[in-house]
C-alpha cells in the first residue's frame, strides 16, 4: 500500500492549534514566572503592565521548547540554541511543532515567524555571531534592524537588554564605565564603586550587546568600541592591580546603522574592519508585506487589548499604496515624486495600527461587536505619516491621489477592488 | 545511506521499487547529471570496476563519426558537439519561402561524463555506442506538436525545474536554487557514498522527480520519444552483437537511466534530407559559454569552480577538495580586490574561509560550496551596498568560478572552406583571433585602399551575424573630405566558429553566403520598404555591388504594393538619408531620385490611412510624420509639397486624434500653408469647447510642437498656449496635466529657459531680473521658479484638493 503523507497530519495540527489555546493560560504563567521587569509584582496585583516585554520573555516559551529540542546539537560556547534552533526561531517552524513542559503539562506549538526577509541573510547574520567580529545591521529605517537584532539576542544568550542606544550626546562612560560619585567619595576608588556600562555588564555575562543607531554617535565615542571588539576586554585604569575586565565566552556586538544617516558619522577603517556588514532590504514582495504588516498589527493590537477587525482589502490597499509612494510609480507605470518621509514596513504597521485604534473609538460602528478598520482611518493616519516636517510634504500625496488614485477609482476603471480604491480616493481628498 | 525523502508528499513504496528494478537489472544503468564532477567521478570508478564490453552514451546517435576527434590527443575540452541543418526541402513543413535553420550545441568540459567515458573507453578499448535520437528528427518532432520553444541540445534541468518534488525539496531545505539544492546533497555529500550508494540516490532523486511533472511534460517536450529511441538502439545492437546484458553499461541522464529498462524501443522515420543540407562538427567552446548555459540548457553555473574540485577529486583528495578549493578562491579573490588597492587583510580572509565554513554547517553541507563562499565573502568584505562596494570582489570571484578558459579541437577534423577563407582573411589583415576585445578605426578613403576592403570585410562578418565585429560609431571627419571612420569592436569568440559552420550550408564563400543571407533577408522584408533600404546600406558598406539592381527591384516593388504610411514613411526618410550616404561615399546609383519621388507620394496618399490609427501607434505616427517632413525640405522641391498639403488637410479632418490633428497642423506650418493666427486660435477654440475636448488641448500641443519645435518661440502661439492653461476650472485641470505633462517633459534645457522667460514677460517681471538669463544662457532662475510655484501652490490651497 502506497504510503502517502496521511490526510490525518491536517487534523492533528488542528488539533495541536487548539491544545496550543487552551494551554495559553498556562503559557502567560511562565512567562510572569521569568519576567524581571520591575512591574512584575504590580501585574500580578492587577495594578500595572509593562508596555512591551523583550522577545526573551514575550516568548519565553517558544525558546524553552527549542532549548529543549536542541539537547545535544553543536553550539558554539555559551550559546543558548545552536544555529539551526536560533534560524527556526526567527524564520518560524513552518508545520513543525515542538513539544515543552509547563507546570508539569506538556504542551505542543509551532514557533511563529519572526523576520520575513531572506533566510540566508540570517544565516549570514548568525555565522558572524559565532566568529570573532560583530554584526552590523545597515538598512532603510524601518526595516526590522532592531526587531532582528533583539531576537538574535533574545535567542543566542537569552538576553535582548543590553543596549546603548546611540546619539549625538552618548558619551565613552556609556560605553565602557561610570562612578558613583558619592561612594567614590566616601570609599575611594573600587569596582564597587564602578557602574558598568551594558557593554560590562554584556561582557562578563557572555551575552550580546545591542548597539542602537551606531553612526549617530561622534567618530571618537565609537572609537571606544574598537578595542573592546579586538581585545575584548575593558581596561580600567584607575584601579590598578585590578585593572582589567575581560569577556566572557559569548560575548559579542550587534549594532544597527540607518542608511538615512550615511556620511552623518561613518564608522573609522578600523571599527569597519571589526564588523561585518549585513544589508536589510526593504521588503518588496507586495504580498509578503500584507502578511507582516498584518500579522505585527495584530500582535500590538493584542498586546495592548484592542480588539479591531483589519480587513485583508485594507491591509493590501495600504500596503500597495506605501509600495508606490516608495517607489514614485505606480502599477500602471504612471510617475510622480517621492515623498521625502520614509515609507518602511514600519511605518505601515505604524499607520495600519493608528488607523486601528482610531476607529476603535471614533470609527462609525462602535454599535457592532469588533470594530473594523475602514480606509478612511487609514487616510487620516497615513497623512500623519507623510506630512512630517512642513506642509511641502503633502505635495506628493497630492499628487499621487490624482495622478493615480483618481484614475484608478474612476467608473472606467479596471482595477481590482475599484470601491476600497475610491474609499482611500474620497477620503483622502476631503483630507487634504 | 539513502536519500530521505519521508518528509515529501510522494508514494514512496512506487518510488522505492521503480529503482529497485533498475538496481537489479542485468545491464547496469547508471544516472548521471550533465557536467557534474561527482556523477563522473563514481561513474569512472563504476566503470574501471566492471570493465564492459559496451557503452550506451547518451549523446545524439549521428555524431557517431565525430569521437574519434573528440578523443585526440590534441583535443582539449571545453568543446561542443555542433549540429545545424537548413531545411531547404521544407520537411518540417515550417515555410516554404525561407528555409527554416537550425542550430544545436552539445558542450563538453573536463570533467563531462560524456567526455571522460569516451576518453576512458577510447584508451581501455570499450565500443561506445551514441543512442539518443539525432537532433533533426527531435526538432520535426517538436515541430509536428507545434511546440511554443524548439529544443536546445538537452534539456534535463528543465524538466527538474518543473518538478514540484524539487520544490518542496529546495522550499523545505532553504535552498535557493535547484543548484544549490544538487550540490549539497550530490557534489559534496556523494563524495562521501560509495558508488553503488550514489547510484541509488541519483535515482531516487530522479523518481521523485519525474513522478511530479505535470502531466504530458515527458510527452511534449519529447522526452518520451528520445527514450524509444535509445532503447531501440540498445535491443538492435543487443540482437546484433554477441554480448551479453551484464556487459553492458548504460550511461545517460538519470531521468531516462530510470525507465529504459522498461521502454517499449521505437526507431524514428528516416528523413529524406540530403546530405548537403545537415551538418555535424565539433567546435572549441569556452566556459563563459557553458555557464550561460547553466539553468535551462543543463549548463554549469561555475565551470571553473567546478574543474578545479575535479582536479582534487582526481588527485584523490576528494574528502577535502570543497574546503580545499574554498581557502583557494577565496584567498584568490581577496588578493585580485586587494590589487585593485581595496584594503583587505589576511585577516578577512581567515574571517571569511570560518564564515564559509559556518555557513555549510548551518546549510548541513560537510564542506562549503560555492553558495556558502559568495555569502561569506559578502558577509566579510562588503561594508554596505552589495550592488556598488561589493563589485569588486563579486567580480573577482565571478572570474575565478567562471573561467575564461577556450577548448581546442585536433587539427586533424580539419576545416569547411568558408572558416579557411574567414581565417585567412584574419590574418590578411593582421586581426586578432582572442576573446579580448579590441577596438580599430578604419578611415574610409579613397587613397587607402585596404583600408577600405578590410571595412567591407568587417561589413561582411557584421551583415553575416558572426558575432566577430561590430561597429560603434560612425564619424564623418570633416564635411569637405568625405572621410569617414568607422569605430570597430573586435572580439572572437567561440560562436564564430559555430555560426561560420552553419553559414557553410548556404555558401561556401563569404561573398557565397552574404549573397545567400541577402536574398533571405529581401525574402523576410519583401512587404516592408523601411526594412529593405536598410539592406542598400549594408551593400554599399560591404562594396557589394552586384546586389544592388536586386534589392532595388525588390524596393519598387514593396514601395508599389506597400499599404502602410508608416512603412513607407520610414523608406522615404531612409532613402533620402541613403541618397546623402551616396553622395558623401562618391557613389552614383541611377533611378533614385525617381524612387524617391515616388515613395513620397504614395507615403502621402496613404497619410489618411492614420486618421483611424490605434492609439498605442500615436507615437510612432508623430515620429513618422516628422521625419517625413524634415527629410522632404532637406530632399527639396523636386517632391510633390502641393500632394503633401492636400492630404494633410484631408486627415486633419477625418481624424479624431488630437495629437495627429497637432502633429498634422506643424506639418502644414512647416510648408506654410497655415498661419499662426489660425494656430493660435486653433489652440484658443479648446478653451471654449467642451470639458471633454478640452482636456484635449495637451495632446494637441504635444503633436504640435513636437513637430515644429520653433513655435514655442512665437508669441502669438505662446500667448494662445498660456491662455488655455489659465481657464479651465480645478477638474479640467487636473484632467490637462498628464496631456500637458508629456508635452513640456520632451522640452530641452534651452527651451525650458525660453519658456520661463516668457512667462516672466507675460506676467510683467521687471526687465531687470530678466537680464540675468541671458547671460546664463542654459541656467533656470530660481528665485523666479520659487514664486512661481508659491502662487501655484496659493492657488491649489484655494482649490482645496
Amino acid at each position: 500500500m502506497a504510503r502517502k503523507k496521511s490526510n490525518n497530519a491536517e487534523a492533528s495540527q488542528a488539533k495541536v492549534a487548539s491544545e496550543v489555546k487552551e494551554t495559553k493560560e498556562t503559557v502567560e504563567a511562565v512567562k510572569e514566572d521569568q519576567t524581571t521587569a520591575p512591574g512584575k509584582e504590580n501585574r500580578k496585583k492587577g495594578k500595572k503592565e509593562i508596555i512591551r516585554e523583550p522577545a526573551e520573555i514575550k516568548y519565553a516559551v517558544e525558546l524553552k521548547a527549542l532549548r529543549e529540542a536542541d539537547e545535544g546539537n553543536a553550539k558554539p560556547l555559551s550559546w543558548q540554541l545552536s544555529p539551526q534552533m536560533v534560524l527556526t526561531y526567527i524564520l518560524g517552524s513552518g508545520s513543525k511543532v515542538f513539544e515543552t513542559e509547563i507546570n508539569g503539562e506538556t504542551i505542543k506549538l509551532e514557533i511563529k515567524k519572526k523576520f520575513y526577509g531572506d533566510r540566508h541573510l540570517v544565516e549570514r547574520a548568525l555565522v558572524t555571531l559565532a566568529s570573532e567580529r560583530g554584526l552590523l545591521l545597515v538598512g532603510e529605517p524601518g526595516t526590522g534592524k532592531s526587531w532582528l537584532s533583539e531576537h538574535l539576542s533574545a535567542a543566542i544568550c537569552g538576553k535582548s537588554t543590553h543596549i546603548i542606544q546611540g546619539t549625538a550626546g552618548t558619551t565613552e562612560e556609556q560605553i565602557k564605565y561610570g562612578w558613583n560619585i558619592a561612594l567614590l567619595i566616601a570609599e575611594g576608588q573600587s569596582r564597587h564603586c564602578l557602574i558598568p556600562s551594558p557593554t560590562m555588564v554584556a561582557m562578563q555575562e557572555g551575552s550580546i550587546l545591542r548597539f542602537e543607531e551606531i553612526t549617530r554617535c561622534t567618530s571618537d565615542i565609537q572609537d571606544s568600541l574598537v578595542s573592546i571588539m579586538s581585545e575584548k576586554s575593558i581596561v580600567i585604569p584607575e584601579l590598578p592591580g585590578d585593572s582589567m575586565v575581560f569577556a566572557e565566552q559569548g560575548f559579542n556586538v550587534i549594532a544597527t546603522a540607518n542608511l538615512r544617516d550615511k556620511g552623518v558619522n561613518d564608522l573609522s577603517a578600523a571599527l569597519k574592519r571589526r564588523f561585518n556588514y549585513i544589508n536589510i532590504p526593504i521588503i518588496k514582495n507586495l504580498d509578503t508585506e500584507v502578511k507582516l504588516v498584518k500579522q505585527r498589527t495584530e500582535e500590538l493590537l493584542t498586546s495592548s487589548r484592542f480588539q479591531v477587525e483589519l480587513p485583508p482589502d485594507v491591509v493590501s490597499i495600504l500596503c500597495q499604496t506605501f509600495n508606490e509612494l516608495r517607489e514614485g510609480r505606480s502599477r500602471e507605470g504612471i510617475r510622480f515624486t517621492q515623498p521625502k518621509a520614509v515609507m518602511s514596513t514600519a511605518e505601515e504597521i505604524a499607520v495600519l495600527h493608528d488607523a486601528a485604534i482610531y476607529a476603535s473609538f471614533f470609527g462609525s460602528k462602535l454599535s457592532t461587536a469588533t470594530p473594523r478598520v475602514s480606509l478612511n482611518e487609514v487616510a487620516r493616519t497615513l497623512q500623519g505619516s507623510i506630512v512630517k516636517e512642513d506642509e511641502s510634504d503633502l505635495e506628493p500625496l497630492r499628487e499621487y491621489w490624482n495622478l493615480v488614485l483618481k484614475n484608478r477609482s474612476s467608473s472606467n476603471a479596471k482595477t481590482a477592488n475599484k470601491s476600497g480604491w475610491n474609499q482611500l480616493y474620497t477620503a483622502g481628498k476631503s483630507l487634504f | 545511506m539513502s536519500l530521505e525523502l519521508d518528509s515529501f508528499t510522494l508514494d514512496l513504496d512506487a518510488i522505492q521499487d521503480q529503482v529497485s528494478k533498475v538496481l537489479n537489472d542485468q545491464i547496469y544503468y547508471f544516472g548521471i547529471r550533465h557536467h557534474s564532477a561527482i556523477s563522473t567521478f563514481h561513474l569512472i570508478r563504476a566503470l574501471e570496476e566492471r570493465k564492459p564490453k559496451l557503452i550506451f552514451l547518451e549523446m545524439p546517435y549521428d555524431l557517431k563519426d565525430l569521437i574519434i576527434y573528440a578523443v585526440d590527443g590534441e583535443t582539449v575540452p571545453p568543446i561542443a558537439f555542433y549540429s545545424a541543418f537548413i531545411d531547404n526541402t521544407n520537411i518540417l513543413g515550417v515555410n516554404e519561402d525561407i528555409p527554416a535553420k537550425f542550430q544545436s550545441w552539445f558542450p563538453l568540459v573536463k570533467y563531462s561524463a560524456e567526455y571522460v567515458v569516451l576518453k576512458k573507453a577510447h584508451q581501455l578499448g570499450i565500443e561506445v555506442i551514441l543512442f539518443d535520437i539525432p537532433y533533426v528528427n527531435r526538432i520535426k518532432y517538436m515541430v509536428e506538436r507545434k511546440a511554443n520553444e524548439l529544443p536546445k541540445a538537452r534539456d534535463m534541468d528543465f524538466l527538474y525545474l518543473n518538478s514540484r518534488f524539487i520544490k518542496e525539496f529546495t522550499d523545505h531545505s532553504g535552498y535557493r536554487t535547484f543548484n544549490e539544492a544538487w550540490d549539497s546533497i550530490f557534489e559534496i555529500q556523494g563524495l562521501y557514498h560509495s558508488t553503488e550508494e550514489f547510484r541509488k540516490n541519483i535515482l531516487l532523486f530522479a523518481a521523485a522527480t519525474r513522478a511530479t511533472l505535470p502531466a504530458d511534460m515527458l510527452e511534449e517536450d519529447s522526452t518520451l520519444k528520445r527514450e524509444g529511441f535509445m532503447k531501440h538502439v540498445m535491443d538492435s545492437a543487443l540482437a546484433e552483437k554477441n554480448i551479453t546484458p551484464a556487459e553492458v553499461m548504460v550511461v545517460c541522464g538519470a531521468l531516462h537511466a530510470l525507465v529504459l529498462s522498461e521502454t517499449q524501443g521505437k526507431d524514428v522515420e528516416n528523413l529524406d534530407m540530403p546530405e548537403s543540407d545537415r551538418l555535424n562538427s565539433l567546435v572549441p567552446f569556452s566556459y563563459y559559454g557553458i555557464s550561460e548555459f547553466a539553468g535551462y540548457g543543463a549548463g554549469n553555473r561555475a565551470p571553473l569552480y567546478y574543474e578545479r574540485v575535479w582536479n582534487l577529486i582526481d588527485r584523490k583528495e576528494e574528502q577535502q577538495a570543497y574546503q580545499l578549493h574554498a581557502l583557494d578562491i577565496i584567498s584568490k579573490s581577496i588578493s585580485a580586490v586587494r590589487d585593485k588597492g581595496e584594503v583587505l587583510s589576511t585577516a578577512d580572509t581567515i574571517a571569511a574561509y570560518q564564515s564559509a565554513i559556518l555557513l555549510a554547517k548551518i546549510r548541513k553541507r560537510k564542506q562549503p560550496n560555492l553558495d556558502d563562499i559568495r555569502d561569506a565573502l559578502i558577509t566579510v568584505c562588503v561594508k554596505g551596498d552589495r550592488d556598488i562596494e561589493g563589485n569588486n570582489i563579486l567580480h573577482a570571484l565571478d572570474r575565478y568560478m567562471v573561467g575564461s578558459k577556450i577548448g581546442k579541437v585536433t587539427e586533424k577534423l580539419g576545416m569547411f572552406p568558408l572558416s579557411i577563407e574567414f581565417y585567412s582573411q584574419l590574418d590578411l589583415y593582421e586581426l586578432p583571433r582572442s576573446q579580448k576585445k579590441v577596438t580599430l578605426d578604419i578611415q574610409l578613403n579613397n587613397n587607402l585602399p585596404k583600408d577600405l576592403d578590410l571595412s567591407a570585410f568587417l561589413n561582411k562578418t557584421a551583415f553575416l551575424d558572426l558575432t566577430y565585429a561590430r561597429v560603434k560609431q560612425t564619424q564623418n571627419l570633416t564635411q569637405i573630405t568625405n572621410v569617414f571612420v568607422e569605430k570597430w569592436v573586435i572580439n572572437w569568440n567561440p560562436g564564430v566558429d559555430a555560426r561560420l559552420l552553419e553559414l557553410n550550408l548556404v555558401g561556401s564563400t563569404i561573398e557565397a553566403a552574404v549573397q545567400a543571407v541577402l536574398l533571405e533577408k529581401m525574402e523576410k522584408s519583401k512587404r516592408h520598404p523601411n526594412e529593405i533600404v536598410p539592406l542598400l546600406f549594408d551593400l554599399l558598406k560591404m562594396r557589394i555591388w552586384n546586389g544592388l539592381d536586386a534589392v532595388i527591384d525588390v524596393l519598387v516593388e514593396s514601395i508599389e504594393t506597400s499599404s502602410s504610411f508608416l512603412d513607407l514613411g520610414d523608406a522615404f526618410s531612409y532613402l533620402v538619408m541613403f541618397i546623402q550616404y551616396c553622395s558623401l561615399r562618391n557613389v552614383k546609383i541611377s533611378g533614385m531620385d525617381m524612387m524617391v519621388a515616388n515613395c513620397f507620394k504614395r507615403a502621402c496618399f496613404l497619410m489618411p490611412t492614420v486618421a483611424v490609427e490605434e492609439d498605442r501607434k500615436i507615437d510612432k505616427v508623430v515620429s513618422v510624420l516628422f521625419s517625413l517632413i524634415e527629410n522632404a525640405l532637406v530632399y527639396g522641391e523636386e517632391l510633390d509639397f502641393e500632394l503633401l498639403t492636400q492630404m494633410t488637410q484631408t486627415t486633419i479632418v477625418q481624424t479624431s486624434n488630437h495629437a495627429i490633428k497637432g502633429a498634422l497642423t506643424g506639418i502644414l506650418t512647416k510648408v506654410k500653408a497655415v498661419s499662426r493666427t489660425e494656430i493660435s486660435r486653433q489652440i484658443r477654440d479648446y478653451s471654449i469647447s467642451g470639458d471633454k475636448e478640452k482636456v484635449k488641448v495637451g495632446d494637441f500641443l504635444w503633436g504640435l510642437l513636437r513637430i515644429s519645435r520653433n513655435l514655442m518661440h512665437d508669441e502669438v502661439i505662446f500667448s494662445a498656449m498660456n491662455d488655455i492653461i489659465g481657464t479651465p476650472s480645478t477638474e479640467s485641470f487636473i484632467d490637462l496635466l498628464p496631456g500637458l505633462k508629456k508635452c513640456f517633459a520632451e522640452m530641452t534645457g534651452p527651451e525650458k529657459t525660453v519658456i520661463i522667460i516668457k512667462i516672466k514677460q507675460l506676467t510683467k517681471e521687471p526687465k531687470s531680473k530678466t537680464s540675468g538669463l541671458s547671460k546664463k544662457k542654459y541656467s533656470v532662475d530660481t528665485d523666479f521658479l520659487v514664486k512661481i510655484q508659491n502662487e501655484a501652490f496659493s492657488i491649489l490651497e484655494e482649490w482645496k484638493l
